[in-house]
């Protein structure tokens, strides 16, 4: 799934960079700003790997 | 309190030798019930297992003495847990249940031997697996009769006894099941218990804007600060699918759904215990400011602002402690039995698969593991002096399993000569950074040697070739761990020419 990969990425190279930003590295920020980017990259992560569909499944609703 | 503490403890480890005792039926009947709980576990006691070996005594003590220490450096050893160990142990551990199922592996080292062709990386990884795990779970032991004692003054020698008594008592009872189910119990508690000290630190401390008003909240931007924030990153993500305590449940869970969801699960459990503790660091910055000895930070802030929870704090303690020493004695026992003794016994006496080898791999198992406690005792009354210095090698020479699982499976190109080089370059480069020299990159000598043997990996796999049958040989493993050619419930042992005779 394309936006839980978008998601995964973006969450992560935001706490990633932090040392870099110094728009949001600051001590009322940092604490609540990771709490939430951690929870959208686990939730992301749980859609990312998720097993790919195949097209039969698709066309049946997911039976075989 | 110190009634209080004896009481709750007391409580707690009469229900969980209760629960690994009810859960442990039957399971001496096979090696595979025994050590991979026939290959059965669901989501839950993977998540709870892993977890509760992660977030070890240890973490309780030491981790929380770093966040206190550092505050917001430590948001690497969180990202770690959310981001990286998941996906790694998710896409390593999926591939290693679907070989094991098919194949009958049980040990990182079996695996490895066949994929590899490599009786050197057979032979390393078990020895490592089993010298390096010995000095980790001999040591909580000793911390758990030490923290006994300090709260209530019960004589270290009946702390440390009763400790590795009924550790031992339901691990060689129960095997994998028993550690399992609990695990899940101790995990519930421990997430109840962080819960609790989360919320009652920060209240004493004054609340969320003050614990939050402090340069510790913030992320440094430059020095030794932001080198220890980007190393724990891999340090941590990548470790936890190389160390075998953790790594040989990835054999004993059911499906891949099961496996994906418990990847996920402790995942969030580890996040969820790390933003913990970074508060619990903040707020004991604010409640008890400027301790020397970290370790005891926690316990510190809980005696000064909830008496009430010490006895929580040390029977939590003691679970975690638990959950590390049966999950490290455990897999001690599966290296040591599965990868040393049934190959040599086996061709020693030309014992055939059945019934009679079940038995005498499981008796074999729980004697070993009666020697493990043995040893455990007397390394608890007469610590040898070189046990620290094993102790600082482990994570880091578990970090040098990372290319030749992680990498390898990612990767075709992959050759049995790039794995041995990269892993002799970072056992090599770990050992003289750890002892000898300063690290390059100046923090965490694992991570730099891993940097290194990545490097030697990709080169000398691009340089060198495999023998064709060495090829196709890989390429069959790697169509079964990618979910081509899946065979659930082939005889266990088939892969190794001397076991399945």
């Amino acid at each position: 799934m394309l936006w839980a990969k978008v998601t995964f990425i973006v969450s992560f190279l935001l706490l990633l960079t932090l040392p870099f930003n110094p728009l949001l590295n600051q001590r009322f920020v940092v604490f609540p700003l990771s709490v939430v980017c951690l929870t959208l990259g686990l939730i992301s992560m749980y859609y990312c790997t998720l097993p790919a569909k195949s097209k039969q499944s698709r066309s049946t609703g997911g039976r075989p | 309190m110190i009634f209080w503490t004896i009481a709750v403890l007391g409580v707690y480890l009469l229900i969980i030798l209760t629960i690994g005792f009810r859960s442990g039926r039957g399971a001496g009947k096979s090696a595979e019930s025994f050590f991979v709980a026939n290959r059965n576990l669901n989501w839950m006691q993977e998540a709870m297992a892993v977890f509760t070996t992660i977030a070890s005594a240890g973490a309780l003590v030491g981790s929380t003495g770093l966040f206190y220490k550092d505050g917001a450096v430590m948001l690497g050893f969180i990202m770690a847990y959310t981001f990286l160990m998941p996906i790694t142990y998710w896409f390593v551990g999926v591939r290693l249940r679907r070989l094991g199922r098919a194949r009958g592996y049980q040990t990182q080292s079996a695996f490895i031997g066949d994929y590899y062709q490599s009786g050197f990386l057979r032979w390393c990884v078990s020895l490592f697996g089993v010298v390096f795990s010995i000095p980790y779970f001999l040591v909580g032991p000793v911390a758990m009769g030490i923290l006994l004692n300090k709260f209530t003054g019960f004589p270290y020698w009946a702390g440390v006894l009763a400790f590795v008594i009924v550790a031992m008592v339901y691990t060689i009872k129960g095997g994998l099941r028993a550690v399992a189910n609990t695990d899940v119990f101790h995990g519930a508690l421990l997430v109840l218990f962080l819960l609790a000290v989360v919320f009652t630190l920060v209240a004493h401390a004054g609340g969320w804007v003050s614990i939050l008003d402090s340069p510790k909240a913030m992320v440094p931007t430059s020095g030794i600060g932001l080198k220890q924030f980007f190393a724990w990153i891999p340090y941590l993500g990548l470790v936890t699918f190389c160390w075998p305590d953790r790594a040989f449940r990835m054999f004993a869970v059911k499906d891949d759904a099961n496996l994906r969801k418990g990847c996920v699960i402790s995942g969030a459990m580890m996040t969820a215990a790390s933003v913990g503790f970074l508060a619990i660091g903040l707020a004991a910055n604010k409640i008890v400011p400027g301790i020397k000895n970290t370790d005891t930070s926690l316990a510190s802030a809980l005696q000064v602002a909830a008496v009430w929870l010490v006895p929580w704090f040390v029977m939590n303690a003691w679970g975690s402690g638990m959950s590390t020493f049966t999950a490290g004695m455990l897999s001690t026992a599966n290296i040591f039995i599965k990868d040393i003794f049934e190959p040599w016994y086996v061709r020693m006496y030309k014992i055939p698969l059945g019934e009679k080898r079940d038995k005498l791999i499981v008796g074999a198992a729980r004697w070993f593991m009666i020697f493990l406690g043995a040893t455990t005792l007397v390394a608890c009354f007469y610590p040898p002096p070189f046990i620290w210095s094993l102790i600082n090698l482990t994570l880091g020479l578990f970090l040098q399993f990372c290319p030749m699982f992680l990498y390898g499976l990612m990767w075709k190109g992959t050759t049995r000569i790039g794995v041995q080089a990269s892993f002799v370059t970072g056992v090599t480069l770990h050992i003289l950074w750890s002892f000898f020299y300063k690290p390059p990159f100046g923090t965490i000598a694992g991570i730099n040697a891993l940097f290194f043997s990545t490097i030697v990996f990709f080169v000398v796999s691009f340089l060198t070739s495999d023998k064709k049958e060495d090829l196709d040989e890989r390429e069959a493993m790697r169509a079964i761990a990618n979910g081509l050619n899946d065979q659930p419930g082939t005889t266990a042992s088939l892969s190794n020419p001397i076991l399945a005779k």
